[in-house]
């Protein structure tokens, strides 16, 4: 058997959150077709929560990223509520708010807790640390374990997998093709939006929980526009509306980074001129709408019919 | 109240910077249905221009430029790669043409660029970064640092070497791709184009300029004008506040309440003369308020920049060629209005306000570095959807609002609270009246 290097495994690590993450978000953009910018957002308040839930409250590492993640989700569904409203071009800004406020309140969440604390009279008990504001949260205990990881990815995907193929998933796909007909067809858009919306962000919550134990130090700088951006990143290179596409856009620019490093610091450069390209040339992604699945059958058929071809 | 005077002086400084950015936004919102999202970094390459330029004519020979200049070459350093930015990023999506070939040849002369400087280094020939003749700080690229060997090849080489390569591979790749059109997601495509080149000038930046801020010599020097609170206040009502909200209880009524003229005036005037009572009685106080004499010219410029463009939109051909592509393209088109023309006209007047906003903010505000737009571009954004995204009056109404509630935050609540307000508002915004304060309702067509 050969080793892999501590290099070789964070790098698997980092595949295994990002395909979390991707697949998540590819359930609110690609198949509810609502633009969201925010899914940062929520990563962050999954990682505080599990991170804050582990370290200082001593939860086990399971029932803390579940925890985690069920913030994320109840802030998904109350905020979902009310932005999902929105559409378009708006609902893209209003979740990139929507993240920086989560940013913000992390960065101010001491200072205001302590000043509420202190209205309210238990100014003594309130802890004074919480998320310890802009400089970050450290030593946060360690779980480096692919298996983690990995066992969320087939969670998040098979969860995925059996919801888009189920009659809800049904009335979400039919809200991402078109929203009009959807409701005059009877379906309740709001609600089935709210609902894809809060379970992406709770996958969201997980994939957060899973990267602040991996890199046990986080600090809300991590979870900016720009985390946002590569992962809607990876749901349009693999496809929005195809999930196994997720899965192959979160590999390919975990991946490909690692290479650009040869370039240093252009890295960032050609990093955005590659999805200009990308949008350019082939906007709806590598799959598009169809599963990875069809399209190796597809290229079977294609293959049996030219030889049928060949052998009339 | 002095201490609230000096915040809505310093709100209304940076609400007219907010504002002069937020009209980039409206103007091609209001043409082409775009957000343009890499307007905050046209108006941060708008200021490095002209702080380049400024150095280069310091170290190359010897002048001290004045304002004037460096803010007109700012403006036309913005205005090309405005004008470049939709050639090369939004065009192709609107259009049916070949993928620029202009974007590939940058790239591939960059990539050519560093194989051959890769080569170089390896013979102990590294390669200056060419951008670097241009700055000629000491030390400010990054690469400048890096390269303290002996046998460096000068900038200008690299600069010719660059150019050359890019053009080649211009020449390689032009005809070669085109583009499938895809009717279908086509405001997500270019959105996410929007952004894609927002991160490239930022990174493009940070490669070409350096990360560290670096400091905008100082071409309108800071003078303070230490004014009574009392005169101060009554100044201000008198030349700011009292039109201001003249002007918008007037557009409100017209617009939204579809009132009729002597009404409207009438409830205005009355909504005006409410207001002069209400503050003249708040702002009574003591103490003094410092207006800075740059405070004053950004105003001013905010003030003169909106009233030229209002002319140049409602007196000139052009003008009349931009709002009736805003009304409709192919009825335009139809009509024999140049459309590629009249939108590119569109991008070089936005990325010039910008510039405008820039080179005030950096002569205020003295520190600039790459990342410099990416929060007030998001906070121009939300103040022209706060007025009413592609309504001109609505974005500069909604930079001040933005200016002033920021600074209000900063003096009264916490600074580090600041963003979370910028974005609160403009979610709030967003559910009580998306279309903003000054903006038509559109019904869905289906």
């Amino acid at each position: 058997m050969f080793e892999l290097s501590n290099y070789h495994i964070q790098v698997l690590a980092f595949m295994g959150i990002n395909i979390i993450l991707a697949v998540s978000l590819n359930l609110i953009n690609g198949f509810t077709g609502q633009f969201s910018l925010g899914h940062a957002g929520f990563m962050a308040i999954g990682a505080y929560t599990a991170a804050i839930l582990t370290k200082a409250c001593g939860w086990p590492f399971l029932a803390a990223t579940l925890a985690g993640a069920m913030l994320a989700f109840l802030f998904g569904l109350l905020l979902g509520i009310p932005i999902l409203r929105l559409k378009g071009d708006y609902l893209a800004i209003a979740t990139f708010g929507l993240s920086e406020i989560v940013r913000v309140a992390i960065v101010n969440f001491d200072d205001v807790s302590m000043k509420l604390a202190g209205y309210v009279g238990m100014g003594d008990l309130w802890p004074k640390e919480i998320t310890r504001g802009a400089l970050g949260y450290p030593a946060i205990p360690e779980v480096k374990s692919l298996l983690w990881i990995y066992g969320w990815a087939f969670v998040t995907c098979l969860v995925l997998r059996n919801i888009v193929r189920s009659s809800e998933g049904r009335a979400i796909s039919s809200i991402g093709e078109d929203e009009l007909a959807a409701e005059s067809l009877g379906i309740n858009t709001a609600r089935y939006k709210t609902l894809s919306f809060a379970i992406g962000a709770f996958f969201a919550g997980v994939a957060g929980a899973l990267f602040a134990h991996w890199v046990t130090f986080i600090k809300a700088d991590l979870f900016k526009i720009d985390k946002s951006i590569e992962i809607l990143l990876m749901v349009v290179l693999g496809g929005m509306g195809s999930l196994s596409g997720s899965v192959l856009g979160a590999v390919v620019l975990t991946i490909l980074p690692e290479y650009l490093r040869m370039f240093a610091q252009w890295r960032m450069v050609i990093y955005p001129v590659l999805l200009i390209l990308l949008m350019l040339t082939r906007p709806e992604g590598l799959l598009g709408k169809r599963e990875l699945s069809s399209v190796i059958a597809g290229l079977f058929t294609r293959a049996r019919r030219s030889a049928a071809a060949a052998a009339t | 109240m002095a201490e609230f005077l000096q915040q809505l002086v310093n709100g209304i400084a940076l609400g007219s910077i907010y504002g002069l950015i937020a009209v980039g936004y409206t103007i091609v919102y209001g043409i082409l249905g775009l957000i343009n999202f890499a307007h905050g970094e046209i108006y941060m390459m708008g200021t490095f221009s002209a702080f380049l330029a400024v150095q280069f004519a310091k170290s190359k020979f010897g002048i001290e430029m004045g304002f004037g200049p460096a803010l007109v070459l700012g403006m036309i350093g913005a205005g090309i790669l405005g004008v470049a930015i939709e050639r090369i990023a939004y065009r192709p999506l609107r259009a049916k043409s070949a993928v620029p070939a202009v974007l590939l040849g940058l790239v591939g002369g960059g990539v050519a660029f560093m194989i051959v400087d890769a080569v170089g280094t390896q013979l102990g020939l590294p390669f200056a970064n060419p951008f670097a003749l241009l700055i000629d700080t000491g030390g400010s690229s990054s690469r400048a640092v890096e390269a303290t060997t002996d046998f460096e090849v000068p900038s200008i080489v690299s600069l010719i070497l660059w150019a050359v390569l890019a053009w080649g591979a211009y020449r390689l790749s032009r005809g070669r791709l085109s583009v499938r059109k895809t009717t279908k997601a086509a405001t997500l495509t270019a959105l996410l184009t929007a952004l894609g080149v927002s991160l490239l000038l930022q990174n493009l930046g940070i490669q070409m300029f350096g990360a560290t801020p670096k400091s905008f010599p100082a071409l309108v020097e800071f003078y303070p004008y230490e004014v009574e609170a009392n005169t101060a206040a009554g100044w201000m009502l008198a030349a700011a506040i009292l039109p201001a909200i003249a002007v918008l209880a007037w557009s409100i009524l017209r617009r939204a309440r579809n009132l009729d003229r002597p009404t409207a005036i009438g409830i205005a005037t009355g909504v005006v003369l409410a207001c002069t009572y209400a503050l003249s009685g708040l702002l009574r106080g003591e103490g003094t308020v410092i207006l800075a004499n740059q405070d004053l010219l950004i105003f001013g410029a905010m003030v003169v920049s909106m009233v030229v463009l209002q002319l140049i939109i409602y007196r000139t051909k052009i003008g009349k060629a931009m709002r009736a592509v805003a009304v409709d393209q192919d009825a335009a088109r139809l009509m024999g209005v140049r459309l590629d023309f009249t939108i590119s006209c569109a991008f070089a007047i936005g990325s010039s306000l910008a510039a405008i906003a820039g080179v005030l903010y950096a002569i205020r505000y003295t520190k600039i570095d790459p990342l410099m737009g990416a929060l007030p571009g998001a906070k121009a954004f939300v103040a022209a959807v706060l007025g009413g995204i592609g309504n001109i009056p609505g974005a500069v109404v909604g930079g001040l609002i933005m200016g002033v509630t920021e600074s209000m935050v900063v003096g009264y609540v916490s600074s580090t609270l600041r963003d979370a307000f910028a974005f609160g508002i403009l979610i709030l915004i967003l559910l009580v009246k998306p279309t903003g304060l000054m903006g038509t309702n559109q019904p869905e067509k289906v």
